[in-house]
C-alpha cells in the first residue's frame, strides 16, 4: 500500500513540476501571444471568435489567447493578478470597473493629451462620439477603449401585447389587463440600475453638479414612492434578482421587461418574431426615461510589456472599425460605440441607439461606485418592507456620505 | 404475557423506527431527486411552474451535452477537466495525509516540550477566517511561481485540511496499542519504519476518513480555484460548474447544470458509500479522544 | 546525546506539516493581522504602503460607523442564534436517527444509512444553489410542493423569519449526517449488555437513553459538537449562496459580512480587522470548550 502511495506521490510531484515548467516557459515578453480575459458567453463568445479570426487574417503571426471567466469573478481576478504584476494584456469589462482599476493603478492609459506613456494618440479617439469618450475618461486621460454602448429599453412579447406603451401610465394599465394565471404583465427588476430610467427621468439625482451626494431630496422621495407603487401595481412582478424576470420573459410568461441589449440575442432565439423592442415609455410629466448609459470596453493592463504595445493597439483599432462594429451588432447585439455605423431602421439595436440619446452617462467615477448598494437597499426597504421613502433615502444618503468621507480621508496624505 | 406485551411494544417501536427513518430519508433525498429530474428533463426550464419529480420527456441529452462541451472554452474536454480535478483532489489528499500522519504520530507518541502548545497551535490556525489572508496568500504563491499551477492550489487546500487531519489521525494513533511498536523496535526497526510498517496499516480507518476529507476539499473548491488559476489546461470540473451559473448572458439550460452537478457529485457519493464502514470507525477513533 | 535525538525525532515528524502551515497559513494570517491596523484598500494592492490607522477599523466595526452600515452586535447575535439552533437540530436529529438505525432487528438499515449519508457527500456549492432554487417563491420545489397541498407558499427571502427558516433547513439538511455518523460510531463502542441490564431493571426507553446511553455517548459527541460549532459558526457557502444576506442583510453572519467588505467594497483593512475579531471570538469559545472537554474526560 505504501509503495502505491509513494508511487502516486512521485507521479503527482512530477506532474506538478511539469505544470510549473509549462507556466514558466511562456515568456511574458513574447510578442506573438496576446491574452484577453472576458466573461462573454453564447452569442457574444461567437462574436469574439469572429473578432479573433479577423485579427488572425490581418496579423497571421499573432495568436490571441482568450479566457472566459465567470462574470462575478472577473473584476476581482483582474484586480488581484494585475496587482501582483500578472494578468492578461487586455480585459473586456464594464467602464465603471475602470474607476477601481485606476485607483489601484492597474491600467495603461489609452490616450492622454499630456501623457507620454499612453498607448495611442489623442486624435484616434475622435471616432467615438463625445458622450462615449466622456464615459471612459478620468481627468484628461482615456482609460479604456469603448467597444459598445449599453442602456436598458423595453422588450415586449407581441403575442401578449400588440403595441408598446408610450407612457408609464399606459404600461401599468396594459400590465394589469394582460396579467392572468401564470402570465405576468410586466416583470421588473427593481435593482437601482434597472429602475433608474424612471428615477432619473423623473428628475431625481444621485450626485449633484459638484459630485456631492444628493439622494435625500423631495424629488428623490417622490420618485422612490413612484417605484414602490410601480412594484406593487397589479400585473407587475418585482424582484431584485436578474434571473427570474429574465427567465419568465424568455419562457413567454411575461409581456414586458426592462433590459439591456445584451439580452437581445437570447430573447430573439427564444421568442423569434414575437419579440418587440421599444424606447422606454415616457413618464406622466411627458419627460423621457433616462437610463444609465454604460460602455463596454477593452482595458489594457499596466503590466503590458513594451514588446506587445503595438500589437495591442492594433487589436483595439480593429475592434473600432466599422465592419467589426457591424459584426458585433449583428452577432452579439452590441450597440456600436463609434460614430456613423448605420444599422437600418428595422434593427432593434436602432431602438437602443435612440434610447441612449435620452440617457444619463455612467462615468468612470469612484464616487458613483458607492451609490449602487445603498440605493438597492433603499428600494428594497421601500418596496418590500414598506419603510417610508424619506426614511429609506435618509439612511442611503448617510451611508453614501460616510463612505465618500472615508474615501477622501484615504486620498489625503 | 410479559413477553407478548414486550413483543407488541417492540413491533410498534420497529414500525416507528421505520416511519422516522423513511421520513428522514425522504428529506435527505428530495433535493437530490429534484436535481435528477431536472437533469433528465429535455425541455428543462430554469423556472418551472409545477413540481415534477419525473420529467415528462426523460432524456440523457443534458449529460451528452455536458460530456461533449463542459465549458465554452475551446479545446477543453470533459476528460481534461476530470483529470485535473482528480490530480488536484488526489494531490490535496496525499499532501494532507502525508504531512498530517507524520505530525499526528509525533503528537500521539512522543513527549516533547511544546507538544500541547503545538497541537493547540495547529487547531487555532484554522479559526482564522480566510477572508483576510487571501490577498497575502495570492502574493506569496505568485512570487513562488506556484499560484497558477495545481501544485500551489493543492498546497493551499492541504494547509486548510491539515488541522482536521492531525486532530483525527492523532485520535486514531492513540487507539493503536503501543506494545506492537515496542515489539517492532525490539526487532530492530527504526522509528520511521515502525511508523510506516506497523502503525499506519493499523490506522487504516482513520487514514481513509482523512484522505476522503482532503479529497473532497480539493474536488469541490471553487472560489480559490477561480481566483488563482489562469490557464484553461489546469481548469477543473467544479470550475466548469461554477462557470455555468456565474455567466450573465449564458444560454446554457438548467438541465446541463443539473447534469454536471450529478457527474461532479457521483464519485464522491460512491466513494463515501463504499467507505461507509471505515467512516464510522474512523470517526470514533478521532472523537473518543480530542 | 540521547536526549538531543529524542527531541529531534518529533521535530522531524512535525517539521514538514509545520513548514507548510507556517508558509501557506501562518504567514498570510500574520500579514492579515498587520493589515487590520491599516487603511489597506484597492489602491494598496499594487503599491502596498497603506497608512497605519491604529484601532480605527475596530472602532468603526464595533461602534457601527455609517460608512460600513452594519450593526456588529446584531450580526454577532444572529451568528450565535444561527449556530446554536443549527447544532440543536444537527445533534437531536443525528442522535435520534442513529438510535433508530441501531435498533436490533431493523431491516434495511444499510439502505436508510446510504440515503441519509447522501447530503454529506454532495458538494456544498451544489447543495447551496439547489436549495436557493428550491426556495424560489414562484417556481421553487418547496412552494410547488406546498401548492399541491393547497398552501400558498411565502416569498421566502423577503422576511427575516422565513429567510431564517430557509437557510436553517438547508444547513440542517447539510449537517445532520455528520452527527448521525459520529453517533453511530459512538454507539458501536457501547456494549449492548448495559442496555439490556437496564431494561431488565424495568427502566423505560427514555430512562435508558437518558441515564445509560447518553452518558456513554458524551465523549464521542462533545468533540464532534465542538467541531460542528466552528464549522457552523463560519458556514460561508449556505449563507452566501442561499441566504445572500436577504432580507436587507439580516441573515448575514460575520464571515459573509467580512467577505462583502472585500468584494465589492474593497475595504481590505476593515475586512482584516473583522477577521481578527471573529478569530478572537472563536478562540474564546474554543478555549472554553477545551476546558469543558477536559472536564468530560476527567469524569
Amino acid at each position: 500500500m505504501m509503495g502505491a502511495m509513494r508511487k502516486a506521490a512521485c507521479k503527482l510531484l512530477g506532474i506538478g513540476c511539469l505544470s510549473v515548467l509549462l507556466s514558466a516557459c511562456q515568456d511574458p515578453a513574447d510578442p506573438l501571444v496576446l491574452t484577453v480575459w472576458h466573461s462573454w458567453g453564447g452569442s457574444e463568445l461567437e462574436a469574439l471568435r469572429k473578432l479573433e479570426q479577423a485579427f488572425r487574417d490581418r496579423e497571421p503571426g499573432i495568436r490571441i489567447q482568450s479566457l472566459q471567466i465567470p462574470h462575478d469573478r472577473l473584476k476581482d481576478k483582474f484586480l488581484r493578478s494585475a496587482a501582483a504584476n500578472g494578468g492578461p494584456d487586455v480585459l473586456i469589462g464594464d467602464n465603471d470597473w475602470a474607476a477601481t482599476f485606476t485607483e489601484a493603478d492597474l491600467l495603461l492609459p489609452i490616450a492622454g493629451a499630456r501623457d507620454t506613456t499612453a498607448l495611442m494618440a489623442e486624435q484616434e479617439t475622435t471616432q467615438f462620439p463625445p458622450s462615449v469618450r466622456e464615459a471612459v475618461r478620468v481627468g484628461d486621460r482615456m482609460v479604456a477603449w469603448p467597444e459598445s454602448v449599453e442602456a436598458v429599453a423595453l422588450y415586449y412579447n407581441r403575442k401578449l401585447i400588440s403595441r408598446p406603451p408610450a407612457t408609464t401610465a399606459r404600461m401599468f394599465a396594459d400590465a394589469a389587463v394582460i396579467d392572468r394565471d401564470d402570465v405576468r404583465g410586466l416583470v421588473l427588476n427593481t435593482a437601482f440600475y434597472f429602475v433608474s430610467p424612471f428615477y432619473l427621468g423623473g428628475g431625481a439625482k444621485v450626485l449633484d453638479d459638484r459630485g456631492n451626494p444628493a439622494i435625500d431630496t423631495g424629488t428623490g422621495r417622490r420618485m422612490l414612492g413612484w417605484i414602490r407603487d410601480a412594484a406593487r401595481a397589479p400585473g407587475v412582478l418585482a424582484t431584485q434578482e436578474y434571473g427570474k424576470p429574465d427567465a419568465l420573459f424568455k419562457a413567454g410568461k411575461a409581456a414586458m421587461i426592462v433590459n439591456g441589449p445584451w439580452a437581445l440575442a437570447d430573447y430573439r432565439s427564444k421568442l423569434g418574431p414575437d419579440l418587440g423592442v421599444a424606447v422606454l415609455p415616457r413618464l406622466g410629466t411627458g419627460k423621457p426615461a433616462a437610463p444609465w448609459v454604460g460602455v463596454k470596453c477593452m482595458m489594457v493592463n499596466a503590466n503590458l510589456p513594451i514588446g506587445r504595445r503595438s500589437t495591442t493597439a492594433k487589436f483595439l483599432r480593429l475592434v473600432a472599425e466599422p465592419a467589426m462594429q457591424r459584426m458585433l451588432a449583428e452577432t452579439a447585439g452590441h450597440v456600436p460605440a463609434v460614430r456613423g455605423v448605420a444599422l437600418g431602421s428595422d434593427s432593434p439595436l436602432e431602438v437602443f441607439q435612440r434610447q441612449i440619446t435620452t440617457g444619463t452617462p455612467k462615468r468612470v467615477d469612484p464616487r458613483l461606485g458607492v451609490v449602487w448598494e445603498p440605493m438597492d437597499r433603499a428600494i428594497q426597504e421601500a418596496v418590500v418592507h414598506g419603510i417610508p421613502a424619506a426614511e429609506a433615502l435618509k439612511r442611503a444618503q448617510a451611508t453614501i456620505v460616510a463612505r465618500l468621507a472615508a474615501m477622501t480621508a484615504q486620498e489625503a496624505p | 404475557m410479559n413477553t407478548r406485551k414486550g413483543g407488541f411494544a417492540s413491533l410498534i417501536g420497529l414500525l416507528g423506527a421505520h416511519l422516522g427513518l423513511a421520513a428522514a430519508s425522504l428529506f435527505a433525498l428530495f433535493p437530490v431527486m429534484w436535481v435528477v429530474a431536472m437533469a433528465l428533463d429535455k425541455g428543462s426550464e430554469a423556472h418551472p411552474t409545477s413540481l415534477r419529480l419525473w420529467p415528462a420527456q426523460p432524456s440523457l441529452d443534458a449529460f451528452r451535452q455536458v460530456l461533449a462541451h463542459p465549458t465554452e472554452i475551446e479545446g477543453i474536454r470533459f476528460a481534461d477537466l476530470a483529470l485535473n480535478s482528480l490530480l488536484l483532489a488526489g494531490g490535496t489528499a496525499v499532501a494532507c495525509i502525508a504531512l498530517g500522519a507524520c505530525a499526528a504520530y509525533a503528537f500521539s507518541r512522543f513527549n516533547f516540550p511544546g507538544r500541547r502548545a503545538g497541537l493547540v497551535g495547529f487547531m487555532v490556525l484554522q479559526l482564522f477566517p480566510p477572508v483576510a489572508s487571501m490577498a497575502p496568500l495570492f502574493v506569496l504563491l505568485s512570487s513562488l511561481h506556484l499560484r497558477t499551477s495545481l501544485v500551489g492550489l493543492a498546497l493551499a487546500y492541504a494547509s486548510g485540511t491539515l488541522p482536521f487531519a492531525i486532530w483525527n489521525l492523532k485520535g486514531t494513533f492513540d487507539t493503536v496499542p503501543r506494545e506492537l511498536e515496542e515489539a517492532a523496535v525490539m526487532d530492530g526497526c527504526g522509528p520511521f519504519r515502525t511508523f510506516l510498517q506497523v502503525v499506519l496499516p493499523l490506522a487504516a480507518p482513520g487514514l481513509a476518513v482523512t484522505t476522503l476529507f482532503g479529497f473532497m476539499a480539493g474536488w469541490t473548491e471553487i472560489v480559490l480555484a477561480w481566483t488563482f488559476l489562469e490557464d484553461p489546461r489546469t481548469f477543473t470540473l467544479s470550475m466548469a460548474l461554477y462557470n455555468m451559473v456565474g455567466q450573465y448572458g449564458t444560454t446554457r439550460p438548467w438541465s446541463e447544470f443539473a447534469a454536471l452537478s450529478l457527474l461532479l457529485s457521483l464519485p464522491v457519493v460512491v466513494t463515501m458509500l463504499l467507505l461507509q464502514r471505515f467512516i464510522v470507525s474512523g470517526l470514533t477513533a478521532g472523537s473518543v479522544k480530542g | 546525546m540521547k536526549t538531543r535525538r529524542a527531541s529531534l525525532l518529533p521535530m522531524a515528524f512535525i517539521g514538514p506539516a509545520a513548514l507548510v502551515m507556517a508558509a501557506v497559513t501562518l504567514y498570510p494570517i500574520l500579514y492579515g493581522i498587520g493589515m487590520a491596523f491599516t487603511d489597506f484598500s484597492v489602491r494598496n494592492l499594487r503599491h502596498q504602503d497603506p497608512h497605519f490607522v491604529g484601532l480605527a477599523n475596530f472602532w468603526a466595526i464595533l461602534g457601527g460607523s455609517d460608512a460600513l452600515g452594519i450593526s456588529f452586535p446584531r450580526i454577532l447575535g444572529f451568528n450565535l442564534l444561527w449556530t446554536v439552533v443549527n447544532l440543536a437540530f444537527h445533534v437531536s436529529l443525528g442522535v435520534g436517527l442513529a438510535m433508530l438505525l441501531d435498533r436490533p432487528g431493523l431491516r434495511g438499515s444499510r439502505l436508510y444509512r446510504a440515503a441519509l449519508i447522501l447530503p454529506w457527500a454532495v458538494p456544498t456549492y451544489v447543495t447551496s444553489l439547489t436549495w436557493r432554487n428550491m426556495f424560489d417563491a414562484q417556481s421553487g420545489a418547496v412552494n410547488l410542493l406546498l401548492a399541491s397541498w393547497g398552501i400558498q407558499g411565502p416569498d421566502w427571502f423577503a422576511h427575516f423569519g422565513t429567510a431564517f427558516a430557509a437557510v436553517l433547513t438547508t444547513n440542517i439538511w447539510l449537517g445532520f449526517p455528520f452527527m448521525m455518523m459520529v453517533t453511530s460510531a459512538g454507539l458501536k463502542a457501547i456494549p449492548r449488555e448495559t442496555q439490556e441490564a437496564a431494561a431488565l431493571d424495568g427502566a423505560s426507553a427514555w430512562q435508558r437513553f437518558r441515564h445509560v446511553t447518553l452518558p456513554q455517548l458524551r465523549p464521542t459527541l462533545v468533540p464532534a459538537i465542538l467541531m460542528g460549532f466552528i464549522w457552523t459558526f463560519n458556514q460561508f457557502n449556505v449563507l452566501y449562496f442561499v441566504g445572500k444576506g436577504e432580507p436587507l442583510g439580516q441573515t448575514e453572519i460575520l464571515v459573509t459580512q467580512a467577505y462583502r467588505f472585500v468584494d465589492p467594497l474593497g475595504l481590505y483593512g476593515t475586512a482584516s480587522a473583522f477577521a481578527l475579531i471573529i478569530f478572537v471570538i472563536l478562540l474564546g469559545f474554543t478555549l472554553l470548550q477545551l476546558r469543558l472537554t477536559r472536564a468530560v474526560e476527567e469524569r
